[in-house]
């Protein structure tokens, strides 16, 4: 028998030489990195050297699932980690629904796919049997028929599928992994990397069982936090992260006509009392969580119906709508449905939009740029031409299709101040003027632009911060950074956050002895965790591991940093109306994070640092 | 005389299986659903789950069937139990069953249907939804 609640094996495909091997997962990796983003940051530091282009054979994907996907923890999130065509950088992407437990199921932690099949190929996992499966008569198909064929293909409706559409196949660079139909690994472009190995899809089939170390406590544990989250789960059961969209109206940073604006007028036409009304159906839930945040809806009218989807997210909402200046929900929901099908993260596709609109608006981009569409904001007939012409690379669409960040290289002209980006990753759905410990956090963030990796929001906006001030940043996003990584690491949902409780669930799960790490400013919130006689923190050491990769690519601190739009024009109107991000602010609020993370004035992790973390490859890497 | 049973809401269903986890820890001891004693059947398209699980029929066509008697009614719960040591492991009551209750466990000798957790079903404890109900029906 293997690890108590792990899968036990790791497995490694070569798509070109179409071989097979695995290997048992080894406990000292387990404490060390727990799983997840954890295994998948330990593989691609070792295995992917610098300067490997992503679409390289020599790049690998590495889907991992946590020592809780499976149990009825709520651990349903699977993780992939590959380098980023994007960026060009490190990226994890997490998936929800039931593509990870199933992985488990199957006996397995992590696969861990390269190389490039000649022909597209789609992967069989059954258990102990991996095989490569034929996907010519797949290739140039949407997600959701992927789902359907292979389901009918292989009889069985049971298989959990991942797939990517023809976005991922054309090499969009901000292409997603579609699973369960609903469900996206959203952001980085992991479907283009796929795309680039001809793989297709993944599908999943598991009937082996995940052993728990201690089952009494556990179950005990289980249904505590099934117990706290019904309770305290209040209107964030109802509406999910829907509940956002008014919130952060109110407070006048909501992504409004490609950042120019905090507050959308018509935000009432698409907030969640406006879902609530008009097209949800019921609520739906991930694998084992009580919480059923997700919403099902049934779109009866306007230009697109019929059509059903489960969503939209706060997220893909805002930067749907506001952010293109549409203000109409059952077209968002569309948007968002297409953008499913065809294997485009939602985030970057209405931030490029919305970065189109402005160039059109500015006359930056014309008509004769366009294909003759009229990219003027709310017209939601065109946005769906442009998705459509991203996806297949067709005029500007081909331009799109490299992201925000080399596409306004491309277009000239200044547009370069209209592509909101970090390191080349589109900015989701938070102005960082309305709370710039928000901006730190996409600032650090190691896939770029990203507001879950530090979702200061809580403290900033519904918290007793200043949100305006950089007093007290650095330490909450640091703390948020590692906490993150833990949530990361276990598979686990971040939208419960990490509650004190998860310590017995995993020490009961596994059999160690797990320590929580809290932090002295912020005491409420755990920081790390640790497992006794290993003394690592363990959230701080992947975080400064994924760091490591990015250094090695040549990322330093002038990476780390906001579009200019931040720092240079005030907010026009709203609560937050007057504020932008002074820069020599945001630069000393930059040297207190780095010096409180131990890092260099230059943001590389110092050799007292990474040998702190017992990472000292690493720093022989940096520093010799 | 009245009994309780096994009555579910699809409607109220969201699709999580927790209740698939429960069972199959409660049954067997680890979490795999393959070996739950119900299952979540979805049609993810439509956003709908059904929980397929034994309700206890007034008359069992699983029994009807089964040419080992290998199939009794507990006499207090009402629960439809499979006596492993009589079941030849044929089929003919998973196939049988109108509401696919009965399950074959995959690649094993192993035919498992609910046995009501003795009368105070887990999965009727934790389900969020209050999807699945163990209760008195007017038909039984």
């Amino acid at each position: 028998m293997g690890l108590n609640s792990y899968g036990g094996a790791i497995v490694y495909i070569d798509l070109t030489k179409e071989k097979v091997a695995k290997k048992k997962l080894d406990e000292d990796f387990a404490k060390g990195y727990l799983g997840c983003k954890g295994f998948g940051a330990r593989i691609l530091y070792d295995e992917v050297s610098p300067r490997v282009d992503p679409f390289a054979p020599e790049n690998k994907i590495i889907l991992s699932v946590g020592p809780l996907t499976g149990t009825s923890a709520f651990g349903p999130k699977c993780s992939l980690v590959t380098k980023s065509p994007l960026t060009g950088g490190f990226l994890d992407s997490n998936i929800g629904g039931h593509i990870g437990p199933e992985l488990k199921y199957a006996g397995y932690d992590t696969i861990v796919i390269s190389g490039r099949s000649k022909r597209p190929v789609y992967l069989l996992i059954d258990d102990d049997n991996i095989e490569f499966k034929k996907a010519d008569h797949l290739w140039g198909k949407d997600t959701h028929e992927t789902d359907r064929l292979i389901k009918k293909e292989l009889n069985d409706s049971d298989v959990h599928i991942a797939s990517i559409g023809p976005a991922g196949e054309n090499l969009v660079r901000f292409a997603c992994i579609t699973s369960d139909l609903y469900r996206q690994a959203g952001r980085g472009g992991s479907g283009a990397v796929w795309g680039s190995k001809k793989l297709k899809a993944i599908a999943i089939q598991g009937s082996r069982s995940v052993n728990i170390a201690n089952e009494e406590l556990f179950l005990k544990y289980s249904h505590d936090l099934r117990k706290a989250t019904l309770e305290g789960g209040g209107p964030f059961a109802t509406y999910g992260t829907m509940l956002f969209v008014d919130l952060i109206n109110e407070y006048g940073m909501l992504p409004t006509k490609n950042f120019q604006s905090g507050v959308f007028p018509e935000v009432k036409k698409i907030n969640g009392d406006a879902m609530l009304k008009t097209i949800k159906s019921k609520d739906r839930a991930c694998f084992a969580c009580s919480m059923h945040c997700a919403n099902f809806c049934v779109v009866k009218h306007g230009s697109y119906a019929p059509f059903n989807i489960e969503g939209p997210e706060y997220e893909t909402t805002t930067m749907v709508g506001p952010n293109c200046g549409l203000g109409n929900l059952e077209a968002i929901a569309y948007i968002n449905l297409l953008c499913d099908k065809v294997g485009l993260d939602t985030i970057s596709t209405g931030n490029i939009i919305g970065f189109s609109m402005e160039c059109y608006e500015k006359g930056v981009l014309t008509k004769r740029d366009t294909n003759g569409l009229r990219l003027t904001w709310g017209n939601h007939e065109a946005m769906v031409e442009l998705i459509k012409k991203i996806t297949y690379r067709e005029g500007i669409g081909n331009t799109l299709a490299e992201g925000v960040k080399s596409a306004s290289k491309e277009i000239g002209k200044g547009a370069e101040k209209y592509a909101m980006h970090v390191k080349g990753l589109e900015m989701p759905a938070y102005d960082p003027r309305g709370a710039v410990g928000i901006g730190l956090g996409y600032a650090t963030a190691n896939r770029g632009a990203c507001h879950s990796r530090a979702w200061t929001i809580s403290e900033e906006v519904m918290g007793k911060l200043d949100r305006f001030s950089i007093e007290g940043k650095p330490m909450l996003v640091s703390v948020k950074m590692h906490r993150k990584n833990i949530i990361d690491a276990l598979g686990i949902c971040e939208q419960m956050g990490l509650l004190p409780i998860y310590v017995d669930l995993l020490s009961a799960a596994t059999g160690w002895n797990v320590q929580a790490m809290h932090n002295k400013t912020y005491p409420s919130l755990i920081e790390d965790f640790k497992i006794k006689n290993e003394n690592i923190m363990i959230g701080e050491r992947i975080y400064n591991l994924a760091r490591a990769f990015n250094i090695r690519e040549g990322f330093r601190r002038k990476e780390d940093t906001l579009p200019k739009r931040f720092f240079e024009e005030p907010l026009p109107e709203g609560a937050a109306e007057g504020h932008f991000i002074n820069s020599d602010e945001f630069d000393k609020m930059l040297s207190e994070y780095y010096k409180i993370k131990g890092w260099d004035k230059n943001g590389i992790p110092t050799r007292k640092k990474l040998v702190e973390l017992n990472l000292e490859d690493v720093a022989e890497d940096l520093w010799s | 005389m009245a009994y309780k049973r096994m009555v579910v809401h699809p409607d109220k269903c969201i699709g999580c299986r927790l209740c698939e986890l429960v069972c199959s820890m409660e049954k067997e001891k680890k979490f795999n659903p393959k070996r739950a004693r119900i299952k979540i059947l979805s049609e993810i398209e439509v956003g709908a789950s059904y929980p397929k699980v034994c309700v206890q029929c007034a008359k069992c066509p699983c029994i009807e069937v089964c040419e080992n008697d290998a199939i009794s009614v507990e006499e207090e719960t009402r629960a439809i139990l499979i006596d492993d040591g009589r079941c030849t492991y044929c089929g003919d009551c998973v196939a049988a069953c109108p509401f696919g209750a009965i399950k074959l466990v995959p690649g094993e000798k192993y035919v498992i249907n609910c046995d009501l957790c003795g009368g105070n079903p887990i999965c009727v404890k934790i389900c969020p939804t209050q999807a699945i109900e163990y209760k008195y029906t007017r038909s039984s």
